[in-house]
């Protein structure tokens, strides 16, 4: 638990300095994204038993909703690949012609958000396999359609 | 007649002969096992395991375009023109339901088509013929268990002399990668079944592998990675076996990114597919490369 704790304040502290040194809305976004990663296997680290369900996949858990429910925001008009100033962002067209559709996948991530928290809160790991691969989906979900593969 | 008449006449004998030789039908001598039997179910349900970690649908499935699996259509681009993958259903008229054991072993081991002439290596042929004869029939006894799908083979887009088949012997005489030991199951999987290096390895300017950097990477010119290296030297030396099985299970990098593209195909019907044992030795395999 003392570890746990630890580590929570150091995903905590490496989140917001992200914050702090994140500045254009494609860095920012991109620095969402990363840390979401982290969150992501921090949590998988435990459904799969190597570490213990305790704060730190608390945090994790409310990590990944809280990215979900701000994709939209994050992701405002005019921040894309065509849109002069915004530098390497391989957010796709089809996010701002196709909007429903993206905002689709973001709530379906914040939804496996609430998922994942409920799996936490009940410390079962079974619960929290399952979240986790509702959650998966939803990345890859949004990845095909709307992010330019890496050339 | 004069000797330069002569030397004429003979260069271009020769020039003939050297055609009719490219041209000629080769017809390599493969042994079927006389226990093998296509029906037996057994067999087959090994065949659909082999054929997974093969990793063959990927290829022979035009699903962008909504075509069945194995039924072949897949668009398949590389420098040198497209390539149009063929169906490889038990058809008799469109797909391969015409071909007999010897025909299927002739190709997987030698790169041969049953007319004789030699394949394009677009078909791994070259990771492929370390695959051993019994999995060899077990994936023509599984690819024969398939519902026979009638689809006309489109054929290949390829500039001229490229289009010309036996061109590729000339191609092979000057590339045929070396063999590559695969006694090890994880070699093997990686080697034969999986053909990773058809992707993972360089390639020198006319497409051949470059056989002493095995898995090392494609860079473009100015050095940007195209294919990640798999090596610990040239790409997962920070991987633990344990985020390299959860990648080829589930397509999480490390930092939990997607995968994406060719990658994702790979895991989706090859890597996730194997038996938890067989990915360890993969794994493994992979870990020891320097
Ligand atoms: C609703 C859409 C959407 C969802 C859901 C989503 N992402 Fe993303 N993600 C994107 C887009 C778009 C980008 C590219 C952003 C850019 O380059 O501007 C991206 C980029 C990334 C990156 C790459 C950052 C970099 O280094 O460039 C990572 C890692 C990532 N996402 C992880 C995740 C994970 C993990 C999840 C699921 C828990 C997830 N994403 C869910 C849309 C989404
Ligand atoms: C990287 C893509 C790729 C993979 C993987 C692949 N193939 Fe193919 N295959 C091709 C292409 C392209 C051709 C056509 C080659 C040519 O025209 O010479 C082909 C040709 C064939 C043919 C000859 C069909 C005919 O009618 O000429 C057979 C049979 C075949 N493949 C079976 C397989 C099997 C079995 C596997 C798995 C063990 C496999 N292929 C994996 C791309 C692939
Ligand atoms: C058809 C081409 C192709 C084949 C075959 C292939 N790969 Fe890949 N692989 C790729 C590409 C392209 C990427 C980059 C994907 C990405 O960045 O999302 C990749 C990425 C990877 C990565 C991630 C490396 C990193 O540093 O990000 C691993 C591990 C990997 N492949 C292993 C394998 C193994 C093991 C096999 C054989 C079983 C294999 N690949 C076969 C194309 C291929």
């Amino acid at each position: 638990m003392r570890k746990g704790l630890f580590a929570g304040l150091a995903l905590m502290m490496a989140m917001s300095v992200s914050a702090v040194q994140a500045e254009g809305p494609v860095e920012m976004r991109i620095q969402a994204m990363k840390d979401t990663g982290a969150a992501m296997r921090v949590l998988a680290k435990a459904a799969k038993g190597q570490t213990e369900i305790s704060l730190l996949q608390e945090l994790a858990a409310k990590t990944v909703k809280k990215t979900g429910a701000s994709i939209p925001a994050m992701f405002p008009k005019g921040t894309g690949p065509d849109d002069a100033m915004m530098g390497d962002t391989r957010a796709k067209t089809e996010i701002w012609s196709d909007w429903k559709g993206f905002t689709a996948q973001a709530t379906a991530m914040e939804q496996a958000g609430d998922a994942l928290i409920a799996a936490v809160g009940a410390g079962d790991r079974a619960a929290l396999g399952a979240a986790l691969d509702q959650a998966g989906k939803a990345c890859g979900g949004c990845h095909k359609p709307y992010r330019t593969p890496k050339e | 007649m004069s000797v330069f008449k002569t030397a004429i006449v003979l260069v271009a004998l020769a020039g003939f002969a050297f055609v009719a030789f490219l041209f000629w039908p080769r017809f390599p001598t493969v042994a079927v096992d006389a226990d093998f039997r296509v029906t037996d179910r057994a067999v087959i349900a090994r065949g659909g395991y082999i054929t997974a970690a093969a990793g063959c649908v990927s290829c022979h499935w035009d699903k962008e375009g909504g075509g069945t699996p194995f039924a072949g259509g897949r668009r398949i681009a590389s420098p040198f023109g497209d390539f149009i993958s063929p169906n490889i259903t038990p058809d008799q008229a469109t797909g391969i339901g015409a071909w007999t054991p010897s025909d299927f072993l002739r190709l997987m081991q030698h790169g041969y088509l049953p007319s004789g002439q030699p394949t394009f290596p677009s078909f791994p042929w070259g990771h492929y013929r370390h695959i051993s004869q019994n999995d060899a029939l077990a994936i023509y006894a599984y690819l024969m268990s398939l519902a026979p799908v009638s689809q006309a083979q489109r054929g290949n887009e390829l500039p001229f002399p490229l289009s010309a088949r036996p061109a590729q012997l000339v191609w092979r005489w000057l590339f045929m990668p070396a063999s590559v030991d695969v006694t090890d199951r994880g070699a093997y999987l990686v080697h034969a079944l999986g053909h990773c290096g058809a992707c993972h390895t360089p390639r020198n300017a006319l497409g051949g592998r470059q056989s002493d950097r095995l898995l090392e990477g494609v860079t473009d010119q100015s050095g940007k990675v195209l294919v990640p290296g798999l090596t610990a030297s040239t790409g997962l030396g920070n991987w633990s076996a344990d985020e390299l099985d959860d990648f080829l299970t589930d397509g999480f990098k490390p930092n939990y990114d997607t995968v994406e593209g060719e990658m994702a195909l790979v895991i989706e019907h090859g890597t996730s597919r194997l038996t938890a044992a067989d990915r360890a030795a993969l794994v493994a395999y992979l870990k020891s490369l320097p």
